[in-house]
C-alpha cells in the first residue's frame, strides 16, 4: 500500500505540466521528419530555395509542397482529431473501451462520404458536411442504446461493432452500385493520405478546429460528468445537454478527420488510454495532450508507411490496424470491463 | 415552531406502476441532522433522490425554506443549495484535490476556472474532513474509507444549507463509520441542515438529532429518537427489538432479535 503512494505521490498536473512541451517538441520534430523523408531523394533546402524564387515547376518544391507538406498537414489534423474525439467518445459513454473507429462513428461518416460522392460526384463541398452528419447519427444511435438499456461497457462496444459492420454493408452496397464514380473507395476504406490535398483539407481542417475548440471549452464539464450522473447532476451540470454537445463535438471531430483521410482506426483508442497513464484523466489536460499526441502518432505512423517498403507505400490505415487491433484485444484482456480508472 | 429548511408535501412517486411514495409529507428542521430510517425498499432513497431534484414525483411538491418550490429553480441555482452523495459514486483517476474542487463547479463562471477564494474553500474542506495528506494523492490508490472522506470534503467544498447523503457509511468499517457520522454531526453544527440515509439503526440512533422512519413509502413515525424509541415504532416497522442502554454515561442503542 506504502510503495504504491509513493509511486503515485509525485503532482500529475506538474507532470503533465512537463509533459506538454515535451510533446510540442515531439510533434515539430516529427513534423520536420515526415517533409524530410520521402521515396523521392529531394533537398530540402533547394526546393524551398526554389519556392522562394518563384520556381514552381523544380520538382522538389512540386513534392515537398504540394505533396508533402499537405501530407503531413492531413496528419496532424486527423491524429489529433481522431485522438480528441476518442477523449470525448469515452467521457460520454463512460467506457474505455469506446473509440470512433469501434463503435462505428467512423464507419457512419463513412457510409455518408461514400453515399453522396455517389449522388453528387461534382460537390466535393458537401464531402465534410456529410461526414459529420453520418458519424452524428452513428453516435447518437450508439448513445440511445446506451442511455435505453443502461447496458455495460462490454455491451455498448459489441453493439458499437454491430453497428459498424451495418453501416460497412451500406458502404459497400454504394460502391458495388456506383463503381465508376468511387474509384479509390479501398483507399478510403483502409484509410490514408495518398492522394491528399489542399482541397480536400481546405473546410474539413476549419470543422476539426472547431470540434478541437469545443472539446477544450468543455473539458471541465467533462471532468464533473465523470463523476457519474447523479453526482454530475447535483453539482450543477446540465447531464443531458452536455453529452448532446459533447457527441455533436466527437462527430466534427471523426467526420472532419474522415472526410480527407478515409476509415483510420484506432488512433482514437490507443493515444488516450497511454496519456492517461501518465497524466491521470483530468481533462483539462488530457485534451490537448490528446491532441498533441494523436498528431505525433498519425505523423510517425504515415512517414513509416511511406518510408518502410519504399517506393511503394502501404496506406497508414493498414499500420494503425496492425498497431491498434492487439492494443485493443490487450484492453479487452486485462482490464475486465474496460473502466476508466 | 421553525420554518424547516426543506419540506415535502404530498409526495407521490411511482415507478412501473407501483408506488414508491405514497402522499408522504415531511419536514426537516433547520441545523438539524435528520436520519432517514426503513427496511430496504421503503422509498428512501427514492425521497432523497426526489428532495435534490434528481427524481420529479408525479404529484405533491418540495420547498426550501417554507418558501420557493425545488422545480422554481435551476439545476445550478438548486446546486448552491443542496448537496448530495449518492450511494454508488464514481473513482475517476484524478488528484484528490481536483475531486474536491469540482464541489466548487455549481459557484464558477463560464470559465470554469477557480477563484482564490474558491481555492480557499477547497482547502478548509479538506482540513474538516481530514483529507489534506493526501490531497495531491490520486483517488483510486486510497481506501474506501478514505476516499468517502474526500467525497464528504467535495460536499463541504459545494457548501450548501442543506446536504443528502444516501447511506454514506455502508461498506466502512465500524471506526470510519464513527467518523463520518461525526463529520456530518459538525456539519451540522455549523448550521448546516444535515439528511443522511442509514442503514445502521445504533448509529443513526446514537448520532441523529431526528428520526424520519419510512415504511412502505409512508412516514411510520418522526421525532428525536427518544420519541421514535419511545413510541416502539422501530421495533415494529423492522419486526426487531431494540434496546436502549446506558453505557459510561452515554445512551446507546442495541438491535437483537424480536
Amino acid at each position: 500500500m506504502h510503495t504504491s503512494r509513493t509511486a503515485c505521490s509525485e503532482k500529475p498536473n506538474k507532470r503533465a505540466a512537463r509533459l506538454f512541451p515535451l510533446l510540442l517538441l515531439g510533434l515539430v520534430l516529427a513534423f520536420c521528419l515526415s517533409l524530410l523523408v520521402g521515396s523521392a531523394q529531394i533537398s530540402v533546402l533547394d526546393s524551398v530555395r526554389a519556392w522562394l524564387r518563384g520556381d514552381l515547376s523544380d520538382p522538389g518544391c512540386r513534392i515537398l509542397f504540394y505533396v508533402r507538406l499537405p501530407r503531413a498537414l492531413a496528419a496532424v489534423l486527423s491524429g489529433a482529431a481522431l485522438a480528441v474525439s476518442g477523449v470525448v467518445i469515452q467521457n460520454v459513454l463512460n467506457n474505455a473501451l469506446a473509440a470512433p473507429n469501434i463503435i462505428g462513428v467512423n464507419a457512419g461518416a463513412g457510409f455518408a462520404v461514400l453515399l453522396v460522392i455517389a449522388l453528387f460526384p461534382s460537390v466535393s463541398g458537401l464531402i465534410p458536411a456529410s461526414a459529420f452528419l453520418g458519424a452524428l447519427f452513428a453516435s447518437l444511435l450508439i448513445y440511445a442504446i446506451a442511455a435505453r438499456t443502461g447496458a455495460s461497457r462490454v455491451t455498448i462496444t459489441l453493439a458499437g461493432v454491430a453497428i459498424s459492420s451495418v453501416f460497412t454493408a451500406c458502404s459497400n452496397a454504394v460502391k458495388t452500385f456506383f463503381p465508376d464514380t468511387i474509384y479509390n473507395a479501398n483507399a478510403f476504406f483502409v484509410g490514408g493520405f495518398a492522394g491528399v490535398s489542399y482541397r480536400n483539407l481546405s473546410p474539413a481542417w476549419a470543422v476539426i478546429l472547431l470540434g478541437l475548440l469545443l472539446a477544450l471549452l468543455l473539458s471541465g464539464d467533462m471532468d464533473v460528468l465523470a463523476l457519474g450522473d447523479e453526482t454530475a447532476q447535483s453539482l450543477g451540470l446540465a447531464v443531458r445537454p452536455v453529452r448532446l454537445i459533447l457527441l455533436v463535438t466527437a462527430s466534427l471531430l471523426a467526420g472532419g478527420a474522415v472526410s480527407f483521410s478515409g476509415l483510420l482506426g484506432f488512433v482514437g483508442l490507443i493515444v488516450p488510454h497511454i496519456l492517461r497513464r501518465f497524466t491521470g484523466a483530468r481533462h483539462r489536460v488530457l485534451v490537448p495532450l490528446a491532441a498533441l499526441g494523436g498528431a505525433i502518432f498519425v505523423l510517425l505512423c504515415d512517414t513509416l508507411s511511406r518510408t518502410l517498403f519504399a517506393p511503394y507505400e502501404i496506406p497508414v490505415g493498414i499500420v494503425l490496424s496492425l498497431l491498434g487491433g492487439p492494443f485493443f484485444l490487450f484492453l479487452l484482456l486485462t482490464r475486465k470491463g474496460g473502466r476508466i480508472e | 415552531m421553525t420554518t424547516p429548511a426543506l419540506s415535502a408535501e404530498n409526495l407521490r412517486f411511482s415507478f412501473g406502476g407501483a408506488d414508491v411514495l405514497q402522499d408522504l409529507s415531511a419536514a426537516f428542521s433547520p441545523g438539524r441532522l435528520t436520519a432517514v430510517l426503513g427496511p430496504n425498499g421503503c422509498g428512501k432513497t427514492t425521497l432523497l433522490r426526489c428532495l435534490c431534484g434528481l427524481l420529479k414525483p408525479q404529484s405533491g411538491r418540495i420547498l426550501l425554506d417554507g418558501g420557493s418550490p425545488l422545480t422554481a429553480l435551476s439545476r445550478k441555482a438548486l446546486a448552491r443549495r443542496i448537496s448530495f452523495l449518492p450511494q454508488v459514486r464514481a473513482v475517476p483517476d484524478i488528484t484528490v484535490e481536483a475531486l474536491v474542487s469540482h464541489g466548487r463547479f455549481p459557484h464558477l463562471g463560464l470559465s470554469r476556472r477557480l477563484t482564490n477564494d474558491d481555492r480557499e474553500i477547497v482547502h478548509q474542506a479538506m482540513k474538516q474532513a481530514g483529507v489534506l495528506d493526501f490531497a495531491m494523492q490520486r483517488v483510486p490508490a486510497l481506501s474506501g474509507g478514505e476516499r468517502q472522506r474526500v467525497y464528504l470534503a467535495m460536499l463541504l467544498a459545494q457548501d450548501t444549507g442543506v446536504v443528502l447523503l444516501d447511506e454514506p457509511t455502508t461498506y466502512l468499517d465500524a471506526r470510519h463509520k464513527f467518523e463520518v457520522l461525526e463529520l456530518l454531526c459538525a456539519m451540522r453544527s455549523s448550521g448546516k441542515t444535515v439528511i443522511a440515509v442509514l442503514h445502521d439503526l445504533p448509529l443513526a440512533l446514537r448520532y441523529s438529532d431526528e428520526i424520519l422512519l419510512l415504511e412502505n413509502g409512508r412516514p411510520a413515525a418522526a421525532g428525536t429518537p427518544d420519541e421514535v424509541y419511545d413510541a416502539g415504532a422501530i421495533d415494529r416497522v423492522f419486526g426487531i427489538s431494540c434496546r436502549r442502554i446506558r453505557i459510561d454515561g452515554q445512551t446507546e442503542y442495541i438491535e437483537r432479535r424480536a
